[in-house]
C-alpha cells in the first residue's frame, strides 16, 4: 500500500555565502498532508512558493530536519530528463549510461534498446552523437529511456513534457496517460491548468512554503487564479 | 559501527552507475582523438622524459636509476593529485544527479575513484617498459611488496576523496587551497629530486609530507631498497585515521550535502 504522510514538514536551506556568513532560507514550512494510494495530486503555486522543494523532499533529495515524512520507498521522479546524458556519445552508448541512472537492470538492456528504437523511430540516427540531434529528437530519446517499464510507484513529476512535434506530443501523451494510470500515486507540479485538470483530482496550492489550499483540483485552480 | 558504512554499501551497490560513468568520463575526454585515451600515457611519458633529460644532472647527479625513480614517483603522484584535485568539486559536479532523486554520496566518490584508477592504469604501462629498457627485474618478492603498498594507497585515496569532497562542499575555499597546496607538494615530494641525497632540509620535507610515505612504500621495493618499515607504519596510520575521519564526516553530513549545493 503506497502512501505519503507529512507532519509539520519544514525544510530550511543554509546558504553559505563564505566561510563566516551563513543565511537560512525557508523552503517549505510546517507542511502536513496525507496522500493515499490511487490519488492524483496537482501542485500549484507561484515560482518560489515551495513546490520544487516539496517534490524534492518527497523524492528523498532533502532529508527533513523538522517534522516527519513517511513515504513508501518505491518512488520514481521525472524532473530533469536529460540528467546524465552525454551529448557527445551516441544514443546507444547513452542507453547504457542512462539505464544506470534510472536503475534499470542490465538484464533488461535488450528490451530497453528495442523499446527506444520503436518509440523514438529514430532508426540509424540512434548511432549518431546526441549533440547532432534536434531538440525534438533529443526529447524523444530521453523521454523514451526515462519512461521505460515503470512499475507501480509514487510518480513525482515537475512539469509534464509538452514539446516536440504534434506527432510526438500525441505519442508522449499516450505514454504519460499510461504511466499515470499505472502509478500508485501521482504528484504533479505544473503551471498548465489544462494539464492539471486532465491528470489530477486533488490540488494543493503552495504559497510562501505553505499549503494554503487543499481540495478538489477545480477548486484549487479557482483558488490559485484568484490568488494571482 | 555497521551503520557508519551504510552509505558506502549503498554506493557499492550502484556499481553499474559508477563503472559505466567512470569509463565514460575517460572516453568523453578522448573521443574523436586519433590516439584516444592513450594520450594519457603519452602525456605522462613526455613529461617524464622531459624532466629526465633536463634535470637528471641537476637533481639526481650520478643516480643511475633516476628514470625509474622519476617515472614511478611521477605516476603515483599523478594518481594521488588526480584524486585530490577532482574531489574538491565532486559534489558540485554531481549536482544534477543529487538534486533529482536520492543518491548515496559514495556513488560519486566511487565514480571519481574509479576514473582516477583508469587513468592510473593507463600510466602504469610505462613502468614495465622502463624496467625492460634498463634490463632490470625487481624480483617477485619486491614486486608483491610494492603491489601491497599500491593497494594501501588505492584504499586510502578512496577515503581521502570522501573527506575532501564533503569538506570542500561545505567550505568551497578549500578547493583553491588544495590546488595551491598540491602544486607545492609536487615540488616538496621526492618525485623529481632524489631522497637519497639526504640533508636536514630534505629530511624535514619527507617527514611532514604524507605523500612521501606512500611513494616510498611503493617505489623503494622496486628499486631494490629494503622494505621501509617506518614508512609502512606511518602509511597505515594515515590510512586508518583518514578512513575514520571520512566515515564520521560521511555519517554526519550525508543528508546535508544536498542542502549545500
Amino acid at each position: 500500500m503506497l502512501e505519503i504522510k507529512c507532519n509539520d514538514l519544514t525544510i530550511k536551506y543554509s546558504i553559505h555565502h563564505n566561510f563566516f556568513k551563513t543565511e537560512y532560507v525557508r523552503g517549505i514550512n510546517k507542511i502536513s498532508v496525507e496522500i493515499k494510494e490511487g490519488e492524483r495530486v496537482g501542485i500549484l503555486g507561484k515560482n518560489g512558493s515551495g513546490k520544487s522543494t516539496f517534490l524534492r523532499t518527497l523524492a528523498g533529495v532533502y532529508k527533513p530536519k523538522h517534522g516527519s515524512l513517511k513515504i513508501s520507498p518505491n518512488i520514481k521522479t521525472l524532473f530533469d530528463l536529460s540528467n546524465g546524458l552525454d551529448v557527445d556519445a551516441s544514443a546507444y552508448e547513452n542507453i547504457k549510461l542512462l539505464m544506470t541512472v534510472h536503475d534499470i537492470p542490465f538484464s533488461e538492456y535488450q528490451d530497453l534498446v528495442q523499446y527506444v528504437e520503436n518509440f523514438t523511430e529514430l532508426g540509424n540516427d540512434l548511432k549518431r552523437p546526441v549533440r547532432t540531434y534536434s531538440t525534438g529528437m533529443k526529447l524523444r530519446f530521453i523521454f523514451s529511456v526515462s519512461t521505460f517499464n515503470l512499475k507501480k510507484a509514487i510518480l513525482i513529476m515537475d512539469e509534464i513534457i509538452n514539446a516536440g512535434d504534434k506527432y510526438f506530443r500525441l505519442k508522449a501523451q499516450k505514454k504519460i496517460n499510461q504511466l499515470v494510470d499505472n502509478s500508485g500515486i501521482l504528484i504533479l507540479a505544473s503551471h498548465s491548468i489544462a494539464v492539471l485538470e486532465n491528470y489530477c483530482q486533488r490540488g494543493l496550492v503552495f504559497n510562501n512554503g505553505e499549503i494554503i489550499f487543499d481540495g478538489l483540483i477545480n477548486d484549487a485552480i479557482k483558488f490559485y487564479q484568484n490568488l494571482k | 559501527m555497521l551503520n557508519l558504512f551504510d552509505d558506502i554499501i549503498l554506493g557499492l551497490n550502484k556499481k553499474l552507475f559508477w563503472i559505466n560513468y567512470g569509463f565514460n568520463d575517460i572516453k568523453k575526454n578522448y573521443r574523436r582523438k586519433f590516439l584516444g585515451q592513450f594520450w594519457i600515457t603519452i602525456n605522462a611519458l613526455l613529461f617524464i622524459l622531459a624532466i629526465y633529460f633536463v634535470f637528471r644532472y641537476a637533481l639526481a647527479d650520478s643516480y643511475d636509476n633516476y628514470l625509474i625513480y622519476l617515472s614511478i614517483g611521477y605516476i603515483i603522484w599523478l594518481y594521488m593529485s588526480g584524486c585530490i584535485n577532482s574531489s574538491s568539486t565532486l559534489f558540485f559536479q554531481s549536482r544534477t544527479f543529487l538534486l533529482n532523486k536520492y543518491w548515496p554520496l559514495s556513488t560519486f566518490v566511487l565514480r571519481s575513484w574509479f576514473r582516477e584508477l583508469l587513468v592510473f592504469s593507463h600510466n602504469i604501462i610505462i613502468i614495465p617498459f622502463i624496467f625492460l629498457y634498463y634490463g632490470m627485474w625487481p624480483g617477485l618478492g619486491s614486486l608483491l611488496i610494492s603491489i601491497t603498498g599500491l593497494l594501501l594507497m588505492l584504499f586510502t585515496s578512496f577515503w581521502v576523496i570522501i573527506l575532501i569532497s564533503i569538506t570542500a562542499t561545505r567550505f568551497p575555499d578549500l578547493s583553491e587551497i588544495i590546488s595551491s597546496l598540491m602544486r607545492i607538494f609536487f615540488f616538496i615530494s621526492p618525485i623529481m629530486w632524489v631522497e637519497r641525497s639526504f640533508n636536514e632540509f630534505t629530511n624535514i620535507l619527507l617527514m611532514v609530507n604524507p605523500f612521501a610515505y606512500f611513494i616510498k612504500i611503493i617505489r623503494d621495493p622496486l628499486l631494490g631498497y629494503p622494505v621501509p618499515i617506518d614508512a609502512w607504519v606511518i602509511s597505515l596510520c594515515i590510512a586508518i585515521t583518514v578512513m575514520f575521519i571520512a566515515l564520521i564526516l560521511l555519517k554526519f553530513n550525508q543528508h546535508k550535502i544536498t542542502y549545500w549545493l
